[in-house]
């Protein structure tokens, strides 16, 4: 990079905030963009159990000998799957299943660390977000997901928007909602999974909530609201990161701070435009 | 029953019955909608109508029976459903949601362009907002609109494919009575200016002389099917309505 970037951003020196940056924004999109149809489908509490399910999977990798990122990935699959499968073919209500998962997948977690000793500095790590432990294989990990997941939303958008918009008219015109349900689950599945790394198991999901959230409050139509909520989780992520390595504090926590501070501006900017 | 017994029918139903959680919705439903045919079905609230559209629709599976639309079996439509307009009674979605009405209808006229905003399909889906008298409507947030406002959206979104059946679960429910006239003129227009072949639910009576080819009388089974002067005398009305029918019958003596 040029010396003068390095003046206007020394942070930027060190490989690892590089890394850090590019990581953090990557998964500031990803997870805005994924986040609109969170909130749209109301399945905040569903992106909250798939991130603590990361707990047991980022512990049985750890168990296993295996990446635990990857692990990561794989168990959070399972369980949105999994939430998925037993919403439709029992009659208990999605959050019910939702929270038999959360708590199971903790317990599990919790359970098999505690068959390793030693491990809990590194679970740190993963539970608040770690800029310095980002590797180049996380940034290149997190720029292929959202590569194909982002590809993915935009090119059936028309579909993702039909079905949380109304299933029956969706299911009409032929769309096989259940299909795109386990689809779009696995996508969120995935996108959480790779953001642990940065914004941590306890807080990954506010970065998937809170920019489509403060977008939400100021967007008219759709298209605003993608674009408002992209733009906030960018500048989330960036700002935070920047700001953590400044303040010396953990970089998910700031940066979730960050994106709650737009979610607040958003608040009062919808106050204004509605008086 | 057999399509080719019935060269312009558009819909089939034969032998159709759904039992929903061990209850009888209803029963052995058979009838045939001929091309360009506006057949209504009435009935009782809890008489099986919506049940009725929405198994026809395959939105519930059946536990017997057959149903052909546009002369493919209604599980496997394939593009034919392009070809099928579908009003439910009542539009379930978040009020907050924040799309307009033109990203509503470009959910029905794009695959993957939703995010463009061509002016191209702008002008198309004004045009098809015009035939309901809903044009101004294009660019407002669709959970602000009015029950009526929402109705004739709802209608221009099933019309935007120019489709041959359309399906409408009491269109009319939640629009005044000014408005009302106007939906059926509207839907009585279409059938005759494209040949549209129209089934819906309906409540009023009035509206059932008035439009229907086909009047379908529903409680469990179908009591009567033909033309409304021909089979709605009192006895079946009594049938399908019970105590009701004699208010209802008086409403028509007039």
């Amino acid at each position: 990079m040029p010396a003068p970037v390095f003046e206007i951003f020394p942070f930027l020196q060190y490989p690892f905030m590089q890394r850090a940056l590019l990581a953090g924004l990557t998964i500031g999109f990803l997870c805005a963009v994924v986040g609109v149809f969170v909130t749209l489908r109301s399945m905040s509490f569903f992106s909250d159990a798939i991130s603590h399910a990361a707990l047991a999977g980022i512990a049985l990798g750890v168990l296993v000998g295996m990446n635990p990122v990857t692990a990561a990935v794989i168990f959070c699959v399972v369980v949105a799957v999994g939430i998925t499968y037993l919403t439709f073919r029992t009659e208990l209500t999605s959050d019910t299943v939702i929270g038999v998962f959360f708590s199971g997948s903790m317990a599990l977690g919790v359970l098999v660390i505690g068959f390793q000793k030693g491990y809990q500095t590194d679970l740190l790590s993963y539970l608040f977000g770690d800029i310095l432990s980002v590797s180049v294989l996380d940034v290149g990990l997190a720029l292929a997901l959202t590569l194909v997941v982002v590809g993915l939303i935009f090119r059936r958008s028309t579909l993702l928007i039909k079905v949380a918009f109304n299933r029956d008219l969706a299911r009409v015109e032929g769309v096989n909602a259940v299909a795109w349900d386990y689809l779009f689950m696995t996508l969120l599945a995935l996108t959480v999974a790779v953001s642990l790394k940065i914004v941590g198991i306890v807080l990954v999901s506010a970065l998937v909530i809170v920019p489509a959230a403060a977008a939400r409050n100021l967007a008219r139509n759709f298209r605003r609201l993608m674009g408002l909520a992209a733009g906030i989780g960018l500048v989330s992520a960036a700002a935070g990161l920047v700001a953590s390595y400044y303040l010396n504090t953990p970089s998910g926590p700031t940066i979730v701070l960050v994106a709650i501070v737009f979610f607040i501006a958003s608040f009062f900017g919808r106050l204004r435009r509605n008086a | 029953m057999d399509q080719e017994l019935y060269p312009h029918a558009v819909l089939l139903v034969e032998d159709l019955s759904l039992r929903l959680g061990g209850h009888l919705i209803f029963e052995d439903v058979s009838f045939v909608v001929d091309e360009g045919e506006i057949a209504i079905i009435i009935g009782p609230n809890g008489a099986g109508k919506t049940m009725l559209m929405r198994t026809i629709l395959n939105l519930i599976p059946a536990q017997t029976g057959r149903v052909t639309i546009l002369g493919h079996d209604h599980r496997d439509l394939g593009d034919a459903s392009r070809r099928i307009g579908y009003m439910p009674q009542r539009l379930d979605f978040d009020r907050t949601f924040p799309i307009t009405v033109f990203e509503v209808m470009l959910l029905r006229l794009e695959r993957s362009g939703f995010w463009l905003h061509r002016a191209r399909l702008r002008e198309r889906v004004r045009a098809a907002l015009a035939r309901v008298h809903a044009e101004k409507l294009i660019d407002r947030p669709i959970g602000r609109l009015s029950g009526g406002e929402l109705q004739r959206v709802l209608l221009a979104y099933a019309l935007l494919t120019s489709p041959e059946l359309l399906l409408l679960d009491e269109p009319a429910a939640g629009v005044d009575v000014a408005g009302e006239d106007t939906f059926y003129e509207i839907i009585h227009a279409l059938k005759r200016e494209q040949n549209l072949t129209v089934v819906m639910v309906s409540h009023d009576l009035d509206v059932v002389f008035k439009y229907a080819d086909q009047v379908l009388c529903l409680n469990r089974r179908l009591l009567c099917r033909g033309a409304p002067r021909a089979v709605l005398q009192p006895e079946v009305l009594e049938q399908t309505y019970g105590a009701l029918a004699s208010s209802y019958h008086h409403h028509h003596a007039h």
